[in-house]
């Protein structure tokens, strides 16, 4: 019994081994950032930023060096071949950290190359994914000091999402899943190099709406903060409410937690989205002063309510004007009423906020309350 | 056989013996003849309590039985009732007396030989506890156990075993505690032992190990009072005369992690400690195979600035990982065996020299990368926390690692599995290896991962507990 385990064990192994093989880690070049563009006549454009180690004849001044590679073919899979002929070490995707689309290449269709990171085994749907607002040539020879790596720099900065409320983050494995799903509707992250500054400073720039694999329009980070609320992705951020006390000036509320719910009904003429959410929050910063008590906390509180009322009812109601529903209120539909039949479930959806907002900290934080 | 066709018989197989002596006294009924061993032998005691009263006596009466209780002043003094017997105990270390005018043949025991003195036992050190270890004679190892067992069920049965060397053997147990199938079998593998040379404890163990596994599967320990906690469980101890280690079977997996100090230490802390040494056995056996696995098969798993860094101080070494996990090994190994067999104070020196110089110029010289070393350098440390099983360790890593770099993670998986399969098929004198794991249920057991109170520890661990 033991030997047919055994065997068992064995010709398993030996046979679903064919995706996996014997590398040395110093013999691969590590892809770190994909970005895929299109050329005039729409075929794809390939561009790849590695990491290589580098032995030298000196001993113990082994380096790693950013190495550059563009590729062209008919799929994105002959593209990489084609980058394959002028390199002496094989890639490896399992390091790459983000994989962008150009506005270009996302306006013709993401669905004509994203096959491949599904397909492969090396590529993860680990990494995020994005477009770019700016060409990759600007992108690649973007110098930024904190990280050598635009790819790693990239994934670190929308990581970092929590600490901007107006950011969107998109893995490449919800993409895939989302594109399938409801209105195939969604919001990818935009990144572009921040213009007016001293030096080369990359950032998200928003989102870009993507619907059934195409790009068709560009949300602005000021839309940013109502949208995380709405779909529950903000952990952490702030709010910047005008100051009771001093008109003029204003108060940010630090964002301790977030949570939203949502309640859809449908009465058979109108769905209606009931969205609760449960805001904790302590005072960041005061421009000016402030008195504290009970009553400008009072004022403080209501005051954030509404801004984040007005940027949640804007929003919603710009993208169902434009009917893109980003809010992914289709696929809820569905779900919850899978017999009924409705095509343009956002034209008849109706949006209800419930806010609960808490002010925490110590008394001396929270003055004479 | 009588007593005047004995002596000739015996003096011609013993001749071109010089320490073979033989002590003529002559008295009114006839020659009395004395045979012993001068090296084996107390020769003023001899003087003392056997010739002189001999000497003395002025009337030898008929009876031998006479001489025995009113002459001869000798603690132990029997009969000879063979020649076989009268020679055994002639070399032995006994006083042989023939009598001219007896047919029968007595000894008188005068042992005496040098030996060292009880010290503490090198291979089990403890911060706590009794510092006695056993000793060479079997006589002092007895009075080491009895001293701690004052049952009267507690049986020492001896065996002769060796066709030439007549070594004694003997089992220690506890008779109301000891399983009746397991006495009977450990009889039987002593009885079976046919060796010519001299018999040590290695021999016994060899009659009760395994085959084909670098695990022991016999325990020894140097400990008197180790010893005599395994015999109280309901094991047997096997005392080899001439071996300051006593054999204890059955030995189980388990023990390996134990360690006197367990015992005589905060149970918290001893708990801590043996989970400790179950965690280093892991990472002993495992570690170098799963960081092949990783480093060969599986990027995806390690994290970027990990696996850059990896990539960095591996970019000058020129062999393959696993070739280079291998070599580190190798040298560790080279490095741990000149340090054992030189002298103390030159192997620590080599241990040093081993372990910083020539690690820190392996690295300078591109042989291998530190992270490597670094895998090897932590399995290799935790192996020393479980030094009962570093041979077994040693093997099955490389085994593992070989896997792992063949098949990546499922290779690792396979060499895991084997591993453990082996242990599980493994049986201790007819117990499964890995009781009491897997047979909880059956057996009562309170000794394992953690180290429960002393006086809730099971005594006997073989029995079948009623009470489930």
């Amino acid at each position: 019994m033991r030997k047919m385990i055994l065997l068992f064990f064995l010709s398993i192994t030996l046979f679903f081994n064919g995706c996996k093989g014997y590398d040395d880690v110093n013999k691969l070049l590590f892809v770190t950032t994909v970005i895929i563009d299109v050329d005039k006549n729409n075929m794809p454009v390939v561009y790849l930023e590695t990491f290589k180690p580098t032995r030298t004849t000196q001993s113990g001044s082994e380096k790693g060096e950013r190495l550059l590679f563009k590729g062209t073919g008919k799929t994105v899979f002959e593209a990489l071949n084609d980058i394959n002929l002028s390199s002496s070490l094989k890639f490896n995707y399992t390091q790459n950290k983000v994989v962008m689309f150009t506005q270009s290449s996302a306006k013709y269709g993401i669905d004509n190359f994203v096959d491949i990171v599904d397909r492969q085994q090396q590529f993860l749907v680990r990494p995020y994914i994005a477009v770019l607002l700016t060409s990759p040539d600007k992108i690649l020879g973007a110098k930024i000091k904190s990280e050598e790596y635009i790819g790693i720099y990239i994934h670190d900065l929308i990581k970092n999402v929590g600490a901007s409320p107006r950011a969107v983050k998109l893995p490449i494995n919800d993409y895939l899943n989302k594109r399938l799903m409801g209105s195939k509707t969604q919001i990818v992250t935009a990144i572009d190099i921040k213009k007016d500054q001293l030096e080369d400073i990359i950032e998200i720039e928003g989102g870009v709406i993507i619907k059934e694999d195409k790009m068709v329009d560009f949300m602005p980070k000021k839309l940013g903060l109502g949208y995380n609320f709405l779909m529950n992705d903000l952990n952490s951020g702030s709010l910047e409410i005008t100051n009771p006390d001093n008109p003029e000036r204003f108060v940010t509320l630090s964002i301790i937690s977030s949570k939203t719910k949502t309640n859809l009904t449908y009465d058979g003429e109108t769905i209606h989205i009931n969205k609760r959410i449960k805001l904790k929050t302590s005072i960041g910063s005061v421009q000016k002063n402030i008195s504290f008590t009970n009553g400008q906390l009072e004022k403080i509180i209501s005051r954030s309510k509404l801004n984040i009322e007005e940027a949640c009812i804007s929003l919603f109601n710009k993208y169902k004007e434009e009917n893109l529903d980003i809010f992914e209120i289709q696929e809820e539909f569905e779900r919850k009423y899978p017999n009924v039949k409705l095509e343009n479930v956002l034209k008849v959806a109706e949006i209800k906020l419930e806010i609960d907002e808490t002010i925490e900290g110590s008394p001396d934080i929270q003055g004479n309350t | 056989m009588n007593s005047n066709e004995m002596l000739p018989s015996i003096k011609k197989k013993l001749d071109h013996n010089f320490d073979i002596k033989y002590r003529e006294i002559q008295c009114p009924k006839g020659m009395i003849t004395l045979v012993f061993t001068d090296t084996l032998c107390n020769s003023k005691f001899i003087s003392e309590y056997i010739v002189a009263p001999l000497q003395e006596a002025k009337f030898i009466k008929n009876n031998i039985e006479e001489v025995k209780k009113e002459i001869i002043m000798a603690d132990i003094v029997g009969d000879i009732n063979t020649e076989d017997e009268a020679l055994l105990s002639i070399l032995s270390g006994n006083v042989v007396v023939f009598f001219s005018f007896y047919v029968k043949v007595i000894y008188c025991e005068a042992k005496e030989f040098s030996k060292r003195s009880i010290t503490t036992p090198i291979t089990e050190t403890n911060i706590k506890g009794p510092r006695e270890g056993f000793n060479e004679p079997f006589i002092d190892n007895v009075s080491l156990l009895r001293r701690r067992i004052k049952d009267i069920n507690l049986k020492f049965e001896n065996i002769l075993i060796g066709d030439s060397t007549k070594t004694i053997v003997i089992l220690v147990y506890v008779q109301n505690k000891v399983q009746p199938e397991l006495l009977n079998y450990v009889k039987k593998q002593v009885n079976a032992i046919k060796f010519n040379g001299p018999i040590s404890s290695n021999n016994i163990e060899e009659q009760f190990q395994c085959k084909y596994t670098l695990f022991d599967t016999v325990g020894y320990s140097e400990k008197p009072e180790k010893v005599a906690a395994k015999i109280c469980e309901g094991r047997i101890g096997i005392i080899v005369d001439g071996s300051p280690f006593v054999v204890t079977v059955p030995y189980f997996f388990i023990e390996n992690f134990e360690a006197t100090d367990d015992y005589t230490s905060n149970k918290y802390f001893a708990s801590g400690i043996r989970i400790f040494r179950w965690f280093s056995f892991i990472m002993a056996s495992l570690l170098p195979g799963f960081y092949v696995a990783i480093v060969t098969h599986h990027f995806s798993l390690i994290p970027y600035s990990f696996i850059f860094r990896l990539a960095i101080a591996r970019a000058g070494v020129p062999f393959p990982t696993v070739v280079e996990v291998l070599v580190m090994m190798v040298f560790f190994q080279l490095s741990r065996e000149a340090g054992i067999r030189l002298p103390q104070p030159i192997g620590l020196s080599m241990s040093i020299v081993g372990s910083l110089i020539l690690g820190d110029a392996t690295v300078g010289a591109n042989i291998a990368s530190q992270t490597t070393l670094i895998i090897v350098a932590i399995a290799s440390i935790s192996s020393f926390l479980i030094p009962s099983l570093y041979g077994v360790v040693m093997f099955w890593s490389i085994v593992i690692i070989i896997f792992s770099a063949a098949l990546g993670l499922p290779g690792f998986y396979i060499g895991f599995c084997i591993f453990v399969s082996h242990i599980a098929g493994l049986n201790t004198c007819g117990y499964p290896f890995l009781f009491p794991l897997g047979t909880l249920k059956k057996y009562k057991f309170k000794d394992l991962l953690l180290r429960g109170d002393l006086n809730k520890i099971s005594n006997n661990v073989l029995e079948k507990d009623k009470t489930k």
